[in-house]
């Protein structure tokens, strides 16, 4: 059945990332697939008011004050009567939320919340438990997804990282990957899409590379600390030292990048390792194909869609063997590495002794990630959360549990199988989250419903305009998708 | 949803993660057999990649097996350890075949919320770094502040004597000078016999640094002496990069914080004498530059006592004993009360900058009061004992701590019992006659018996609260955690 | 009572020319209108009292010359009858009443409150917005504005200029409202049909269909 579904994120187009695409895929995956979606963001330079994207996409972007690197200022009301009105005029069912860090995504979610909404939230990244920050955070978190319908995560770690952050139950957290556009992510041997894809399949010829050819390794990232920048400021002198034919690209910029350019310096390796500076996402495919093994020393990383993009792109990575990394990618195409020095120098050593003995096949990686990560598939699992937590699917089903055990923990959710709305089970659960916090975030829960009150007085629903909706396409590809839902 | 059910705090932390609430999600779907029309790609295509992906051979499982145990590279031992096949509650094998596995690329027959009783949260540390505290040690560890604490009120006491005109400030500076020069030939003696039982080191050249900055300014002269004095001594490897460091120690602070290239170690070493120089005329040199300073200190205070004097009379008292408060607070909470073995491995380039602020501040403080006083000759033996008290105590102390723990125990029982009947001395009206048991020294006593019970208590007491918060402590680290790269330094 | 949520009237005079108008007055029957009369009745009687009180306190200023009592009645055209009126105000039993509350009131007060008054007794009850369209010719917007003392403003548009018609949804104030814009050739910002009331989607619809179907009949048949 179709959903309206509203994704509200602080991050969101013209603003380049990660999460930004995410949505975006999403969105259009799932209205691909029959659903109404919306995205909710703040306004941005340039880019303000109501706007459509291509395939009917439409972006609210909401006039709020932005206080650092896209984040608006968590004013915890003040995003209600326009949410609300937003809400009641494109008839929204689902909110779906994006990003820890946005905090419009979590006070949509309390709103959502207190306006009899499903909600589901997504995770994209992995937080410590240490430092005063993440501290914060996760006490948000916690308000946040103390009533939340359904949580989903792009790894396993990920999952991990999201339960103990905001104790969640761990069965209503999905865990689904990211994906990528593997049309936009193809070797330079490749032919150019479309081709017949399930027809006249071509295979792609095998590159042999002799022993005195010259290798080359891409390494396109953010020049952050977490990012690993100084295990590649360590390790690429001594990879240069040992393989005398090879060479680096790097892209991407950063303040790490001073450091990289001193040891360059340094070294005198500036002919070995070209530093192209930041390119845009779309360029990246561009220089990902100029080399054969992708580097990625990260030391922290939630997925690693960058990855997966060198391995469609035919490359052989070499990856640091930290958060979510070691999930996502097959043995065949990885090396790892522990985030060491001297660990890294290694693995680099064996990647491109397998490269030179052609032992890989990397040409076949495209089309294998091809197949392992697409964002339809993305959009029926999430498509699968949505008919689990609007009631479509049975409890047993969607959550998977015995009937008998069902008594022992059901208890806040509601027969129906959905978590309740009434305010006083509401109210139960916020109160759990902590002495202190639990009250004030009951506060915030009974102040939140007396506005809704106020604002279903004040602005009264039959007062507002129903949006018409963009013209829907026909399903065409129907009756596949569904069986394939129906195995899943 | 309930909140989960936090694992209550528990005294023995090192016991294994509780197991979950719920029960593990049960595969109610009946399992499908791989059909013809997937696209996505099952665990067992990884492996055989020739063979199209509907085959079924009797090889998967195994094969899904060494994938498990190729790619869960950090639980796999533990995992395949535990008999997780049997732990799996009834149906679970029963119905559906494969495991589970934690990967995000194959195409399991799991729902995605799946949560799985043996790999959840397997990797999940708590209290990794946990040292459970004992109560002797602490209360040994403790002694340190202590020492520092008593210090501070001995030399508000001599103030105070001085101020009220009880005690003559030439007594003060003269025991007080007596005492340091005692020290300072320990410490001599003791430098000696470290580097007659260690001939090969390289002896140490403090020369350099205290002549270069004896010149600048007497607190900036006090504090690298300090510090020379300390590098030399706790570290004797590293010397020459101390010596280096002890130019410009704010500077070198700035550029070595973080994790950032270490401070480039000069490649030869122009400090050391030649090797002809015999090792006594070096000690020799040393002691007389040693000597040198301490005559430049001398007369630069006696110049400038009489500037000092003059130098707060428009402020009033109240403000001068608020900040002379604040700036012996500073000094007591910024002193570094770090151990000199922890100091020397890590570089100490960062922590400089909080050691001299609590020096700079007990300086100050000394200086402000001193210029409360009414003569030139108070004045500078106010701050000749401050310089005394602050500048070089602490050196001595941290060198006798290392040498003799008895000595330090003695000290420290004497710096108590010596805080404790100052405090008396100037609370009671200890000496003048007054009372019954007109005993001179009675106030004095009292407050040094007062003192060492009251200090006693506080140590012990504070000691037992500490290992009892220790419980409460709950630290989580995970693979969630950025990872801290290991890099070796040393190799460009 | 006095007021509707804003309906649209549509007039056709000729063929070619519609004119749509969105109001927020209610169909004028018999008692509306008794209503009405009574509200203005009601404004000038506030108006003038609000005058009086004013004049009064002027009086008791020191700028003020004392009104001399006039012996005879003089002529009623001249100016001399209007001082006449007033000192006979002045000094009746109602002026004396004003006199005192006059006295009461300090300046600061009573000046600003008079003219908030006076304000607020300008304004217009009903507010009337239409959209005239004139094919081959072009469009008038017309606004009526918001007090008596100013007339409606209007605006015209040839065919010539116009770009597009169209309606498009913006956020104003807490909530997202459809408006329907009128983009001008060679001009920055878009024309806003209807920018006080911002009638709803089904009004909007109703009058774009129009203005389209008037404006750009022919060609859409060449087309």
């Amino acid at each position: 059945m179709p959903y309206n579904i509203a994704m509200v994120s602080d991050y969101f187009f013209p603003q380049p990332g990660g999460i930004e695409s995410h949505i975006y895929q999403l969105s259009t995956k799932l209205i691909d697939r029959g659903h109404k979606v919306i995205v909710i963001t703040h306004a941005y330079e340039g880019r303000t008011g109501v706007r459509y994207l291509t395939n009917g996409l439409k972006v609210y972007h909401v006039p709020f004050l932005v206080i650092y690197r896209a984040t608006t200022f968590p004013t915890v009301f003040s995003f209600f009567p326009i949410f609300r009105n937003i809400v009641i005029r494109e008839q929204i069912e689902i909110v779906h939320g994006h990003a820890s860090l946005s905090s419009f995504c979590h006070e949509a979610i309390l709103h959502a919340r207190t306006m009899g909404l499903r909600t589901v939230f997504t995770d994209h990244s992995l937080f410590g438990f240490a430092d005063a920050a993440s501290i914060l955070t996760n006490k948000l978190l916690k308000f946040t997804l103390s009533d939340v319908d359904h949580v989903i995560c792009v790894s396993h770690t990920c999952k991990e990282n999201t339960v103990l952050r905001a104790s969640l139950d761990p069965l209503m957290v999905s865990v689904i990957p990211n994906a990528v556009v593997a049309e936009n992510f193809r070797p330079l041997s490749h032919p150019a899409y479309p081709p017949s894809e399930f027809g006249n399949h071509m295979v792609p010829v095998q590159q042999h590379l002799g022993p005195h050819d010259t290798i080359t390794i891409v390494v396109v990232s953010r020049l952050f600390y977490n990012k690993g920048t100084d295990l590649l400021v360590a390790a690429i002198p001594r990879i240069l030292a040992s393989h005398p034919h090879v060479r680096f690209i790097i892209a991407g910029s950063g303040p790490k990048a001073i450091d990289l350019e001193q040891m360059l310096e340094r070294n005198v390796l500036q002919d070995r390792v070209e530093m192209l500076g930041p390119v845009r996402h779309e360029e990246v495919r561009d220089v990902m194909v100029r080399g054969h093994i992708y580097l990625h020393p990260s030391l922290t990383e939630a997925f690693g869609t960058v990855i997966v993009e060198a391995a469609s792109c035919g490359l052989y990575v070499v990856c640091t063997q930290v958060g979510g990394i070691p999930e996502v990618l097959p043995n065949h195409m990885t090396v790892f590495a522990k985030p060491e020095e001297d660990d890294l120098v290694a693995a680099t050593g064996k990647a491109i002794a397998a490269l030179r003995s052609n032992k890989v096949r990397t040409e076949n990686f495209h089309d294998q990630v091809k197949k392992m990560y697409s964002w339809t598939d993305v959009a029926e699992r999430t498509e699968r959360v949505y008919d689990g937590i609007s009631g479509v699917l049975s409890e047993a089903d969607f959550y998977g549990y015995d009937a008998a055990d069902a008594a022992s923990w059901s208890a806040t959710r509601g027969r129906a199988g959905v978590q309740s709305f009434a305010l006083i089970d509401r109210l139960k659960r916020y109160y759990g989250c902590g002495i202190w916090a639990g009250k004030l975030f009951c506060l915030c829960v009974v102040i939140d419903y007396l506005l809704f009150m106020f604002l279903e007085f004040f602005a009264p629903r039959d007062e507002i305009d129903i949006a018409r909706n963009w013209p829907k396409k026909i399903r065409v590809e129907n009756s596949r998708r569904d069986q394939r839902t129906f195995k899943r | 949803m309930v909140p989960n059910p936090a694992p209550p705090p528990s005294a023995t932390i090192t016991e294994p993660l509780p197991p979950l609430t719920r029960s593990t999600t049960l595969p109610l779907y009946s399992y499908r057999p791989i059909t013809t029309d997937r696209t996505l790609l099952a665990p067992e295509d990884a492996i055989y990649q020739g063979s199209p992906p509907r085959k079924q051979s009797p090889a998967v499982a195994k094969a899904a097996r060494d994938l498990h145990m190729t790619n869960g590279p950090n639980g796999t031992a533990r995992v395949s350890g535990r008999t997780r096949h049997k732990d799996r509650p009834r149906s679970g094998s029963r119905r559906r075949k494969g495991t589970w596995k934690k990967l995000l690329w194959v195409n399991q027959s799991y729902p995605d919320n799946y949560t799985d009783q043996e790999t959840f949260l397997e990797h999940l540390q708590r209290n990794p770094r946990l040292q459970p505290y004992d109560f002797w040690p602490l209360v040994a560890d403790s002694t340190i502040i202590v020492q520092h604490v008593c210090s501070v009120i001995i030399f508000v006491v001599c103030f105070v004597g001085i101020f009220q005109e009880r005690v003559s400030p030439v007594a003060i500076v003269g025991w007080g000078s007596i005492a340091t020069f005692l020290g300072w030939f320990l410490w001599d003696w003791w430098v000696g016999q470290e580097e007659s039982t260690k001939p090969s080191t390289t002896p140490v050249s403090t020369s350099t640094p205290l002549d270069a900055s004896a010149s600048s300014s007497v607190s900036n002269l006090l504090n690298s002496n300090g510090n020379g004095h300390a590098n030399g001594l706790s570290s004797k490897h590293s010397h020459s990069a101390s010596v280096s460091s002890l130019y410009s120690s704010t500077s070198n602070g700035h550029s070595t914080n973080g994790h950032s290239k270490p401070p480039t170690p000069p490649p030869n070493h122009p400090n050391h004498p030649s090797p002809n120089s015999s090792l006594l005329s070096h000690r020799t040199s040393l002691r007389l530059s040693t000597a040198k300073s301490a005559l430049l200190i001398y007369f630069t205070l006696l110049g400038l006592s009489p500037i000092l004097k003059s130098l707060t009379r428009s402020t009033s008292s109240d403000s001068i004993w608020t900040m002379s408060l604040l700036l012996f607070a500073i000094n007591i909470f910024f002193f570094d009360y770090g151990s000199p073995p922890s100091r020397s491995s890590v570089g100490g380039g960062s922590k400089n900058i909080p050691a001299s602020l609590s020096t700079n501040a007990a300086l100050m403080a000394s200086t402000v009061l001193a210029s409360r006083l009414p003569s030139t000759g108070q004045v500078f033996s106010l701050t000749l004992f401050s310089i005394e008290v602050f500048g070089l105590f602490p050196v001595f102390r941290r060198y006798a701590r290392q040498r003799s723990w008895r000595g330090h125990v003695t000290l420290t029982s004497f710096l108590v019992a010596g805080a404790g009947g100052g405090v008396g001395l100037i609370l009671g009206h200890g000496g003048d006659g007054n009372g019954y048991f007109d005993w001179p020294w009675k106030s004095g006593l009292l407050g040094g018996i007062i003192g060492v019970l009251v200090t006693g208590l506080v140590m012990g007491g504070c000691s037992w609260w500490l290992i009892g918060l220790q419980k409460y402590k709950n630290e989580i680290h995970g693979p969630w955690d950025p990872a801290r790269p290991v890099i070796r330094r040393d190799d460009y | 009572m006095l007021t509707v949520a804003p309906h649209l009237r549509t007039r056709r005079p000729s063929p070619t020319t519609v004119e749509y108008t969105v109001s927020t007055s209610p169909p004028p029957t018999l008692p509306l209108r008794l209503l009405l009369g009574l509200t203005i009745l009601l404004r000038v009687t506030i108006g003038l009292s609000v005058l009086l009180l004013l004049y009064s306190k002027f009086l008791l200023s020191d700028y003020s010359t004392p009104l001399e009592p006039y012996s005879s009645r003089p002529q009623l055209q001249s100016n001399a009858f209007i001082w006449y009126l007033a000192y006979n105000l002045t000094t009746s039993r109602l002026g004396a009443l004003f006199t005192h509350l006059a006295t009461l009131t300090p300046p600061i007060v009573l000046l600003p409150a008079s003219f908030t008054i006076l304000y607020l007794l300008s304004l217009r009850l009903h507010t009337t917005e239409s959209l005239l369209v004139l094919r081959g010719l072009g469009i008038q917007t017309s606004s009526s504005s918001s007090t008596f003392l100013s007339g409606s403003t209007t605006r015209f548009i040839p065919t010539e200029k116009i770009q597009d018609i169209f309606v498009n949804e913006a956020f104003r104030g807490f909530e997202v409202r459809y408006y329907l814009v009128v983009v001008v050739e060679g001009e920055e910002s878009v024309v806003v049909v209807f920018p006080r009331l911002l009638p709803r989607r089904q009004i909007l619809e109703t009058v774009w269909r129009g203005v389209r179907g008037c404006l750009f009949e022919p060609e859409e048949k060449a087309g």
